[in-house]
């Protein structure tokens, strides 16, 4: 029990920061599902965290409450941002939800200044949010979201998103509203990012502007290339490989960062559809049956 | 049932298509013929949505669908498969054939994550019903195989199946033969006549007369994108204008 609290005491924030962004992995797994390469998550997640954090210092809120309205402003910024942006595609697409990005940060920087409020904190952040987050609680909504994953696969509307992403023309000839899944992808990504972005804000006390920027929108990224994009635990464990690697390759001090873009650039040359191989799952299943 | 009406569809300075107009007869199979390049899949792709005209009118069931999304199109009962066989690769004939089925389905999100009742009868239902589908295409021995693993002419049943499981009541089929032997080729020729026999229309690109003179109730002949003849297939084999355009063909295919 003792090695079990020293581990914790340790490493307790790093494994938090890995569920967090494993719930990012999801979030960007919906978009990337669809064929939609988007980076606004970063963007949602600082809806979630400023809405939430708000709540809860001003409204005094129960977490759950704070992290579902977080969640549902950046579920409805997502569907006013999806309907004129889900007109572009690819490279487009990605530099418009950069775009929006800039926005979020930018607002959240000017906001105060302008509305004569003190709400978000400019430059500075918003601190002194109360640390509410939990693993439990975590944990909680990761196997919430999984489940919903799984079932959302064999759903009608999961086989419209696949259809999508491969022959988008085809899907619209077999009768499937392509803009229309297209924005309920983009809209159920900003979603969770948004629930990610609550989570973030009440473990780390903290909300600032700059906490969401390219980096953060390029890094959450990087989960769903490293992990692979083929099954949605692909995107997870990539959150988790790198959010634990830079903890692990710690005792290599300045060099890390090297290490980690070198593995990432292994990753993207030798397994480009990524680490998660979902032949993993089948071939259990196939040998399964052999035995039977 | 179909009204084509002074169609024109311009690429930069090209016209694909030019001034056509016909129409396709409820319960009958049109047949649409002509030369490479007549501009006969351009045309398909019009009617389909994929694709708007420069000018002109398009009406079904009196209806002008000129200006509607490919999805509204089919959900008024316009279906279609590919010259360039477009199948979901990865996913199995079954799948495939499921995702046909999208807009017969009316489970959402909510009912689908708890697995209520009505979302599993429906699941069910539409799995009964691609069986039937599989069946009747006689592609019951690759129903579970990846799309890509089949041989040409059984992708090509592959698609049609998808596109009935639409349940259209206008049938696009893009070449459905190329890559099909003799044998298929007939089989495929008794399925189109048995669609027919249950009130389903069809228009149909082709090359094959053989395949075009068994299935076919009348022919429109594109050249050059305009409509130069149209008829009894007889009539129209017998047309001048037709031996022309196909022998010119034949001769630039031999230089």
């Amino acid at each position: 029990m003792t090695v079990f609290t020293q581990f914790w005491s340790t490493y307790g924030s790093v494994v938090q920061f890995a569920l967090i962004n494993m719930l990012l992995g999801i979030s960007i797994y919906f978009t990337l599902y669809t064929g939609l390469l988007s980076l606004a998550n970063a963007g949602f997640m600082a809806v979630g965290a400023y809405v939430s954090a708000i709540l809860t210092i001003h409204a005094g809120t129960p977490l759950p409450i704070s992290l579902l309205a977080g969640a549902f402003s950046a579920g409805f910024i997502g569907w006013l941002l999806g309907l004129p942006v889900l007109r572009l595609r690819d490279v487009y697409l990605a530099i418009a939800t950069l775009g929006f990005g800039e926005i979020v940060r930018i607002t959240a920087v000017n906001f105060d200044k302008f509305s004569g409020l003190t709400l978000l904190g400019g430059a500075q952040g918003l601190d002194g949010i109360p640390k509410l987050t939990t693993p439990a609680g975590l944990i909680f909504s990761l196997i919430l979201l999984s489940f919903f994953l799984i079932q959302f696969h064999r759903s009608r509307a999961g086989r419209a998103l696949a259809a999508i992403r491969r022959d988008e023309n085809v899907a619209a000839t077999m009768g499937i509203d392509v803009a229309g899944y297209k924005l309920l992808a983009f809209v159920l990504g900003a979603f969770v990012a948004g629930l990610a972005g609550g989570f973030s804000a009440h473990l780390t006390r903290f909300v600032g502007p700059n906490d969401f920027t390219f980096s953060a929108a390029v890094n959450i990224l990087a989960f769903a290339v490293l992990g692979g994009t083929a099954h949605w635990a692909g995107p997870l464990l990539g959150a988790a490989i790198l959010t634990v690697l830079p903890e692990a390759l710690r005792f290599m001090g300045e060099y890390r960062g090297i290490v980690n873009g070198l593995i990432l650039v292994l990753v993207i040359l030798y397994l480009p559809r990524g680490l998660f191989n979902p032949k993993w799952l089948t071939r259990r299943k196939e040998a399964g049956h052999a035995q039977a | 049932m179909l009204r084509l009406k002074n169609i024109t569809r311009q690429f930069g300075g090209l016209a694909a298509i030019s001034q056509v107009s016909f129409s396709v007869n409820a319960g009958q199979v049109t047949g649409l013929i002509g030369p490479n390049g007549a501009g006969k899949t351009t045309l398909l792709n019009l009617i389909s949505g994929l694709d708007q005209p420069t000018s002109g009118e398009i009406h079904f069931l009196e209806r002008p669908i000129h200006h509607l999304p490919p999805h509204k199109i089919n959900q008024l009962g316009i279906a279609r498969t590919y010259q360039n066989i477009r199948l979901f690769a990865e996913m199995s004939v079954l799948e495939n054939i499921i995702v046909g089925m999208h807009t017969q389905g009316r489970a959402g999100l909510l009912s689908a994550a708890l697995m209520l009742p009505a979302y599993r009868a429906e699941e069910r239902r539409l799995r009964e019903d691609a069986a039937r589908l599989i069946e009747r295409l006689g592609l019951q021995a690759f129903a579970n195989a990846p799309a890509d693993a089949l041989s040409y002419g059984d992708q090509r049943r592959v698609e049609i199946a998808r596109a009935l499981a639409t349940h259209p009541t206008l049938l696009l089929l893009d070449e459905p033969t190329a890559g099909m032997n003799a044998a298929e080729t007939a089989r495929l020729g008794d399925l189109i006549l048995s669609l027919r026999a249950e009130r389903l229309t069809v228009l149909v690109i082709e090359h094959d007369m053989t395949f075009i003179a068994q299935v076919c109730d009348r022919v429109v002949v594109l050249n050059f994108g305009e409509v130069i003849a149209q008829g009894a297939v007889d009539v129209v084999r017998a047309n001048p204008l037709v031996i022309d355009a196909y022998l010119g063909a034949e001769e630039n295919s031999h230089a």
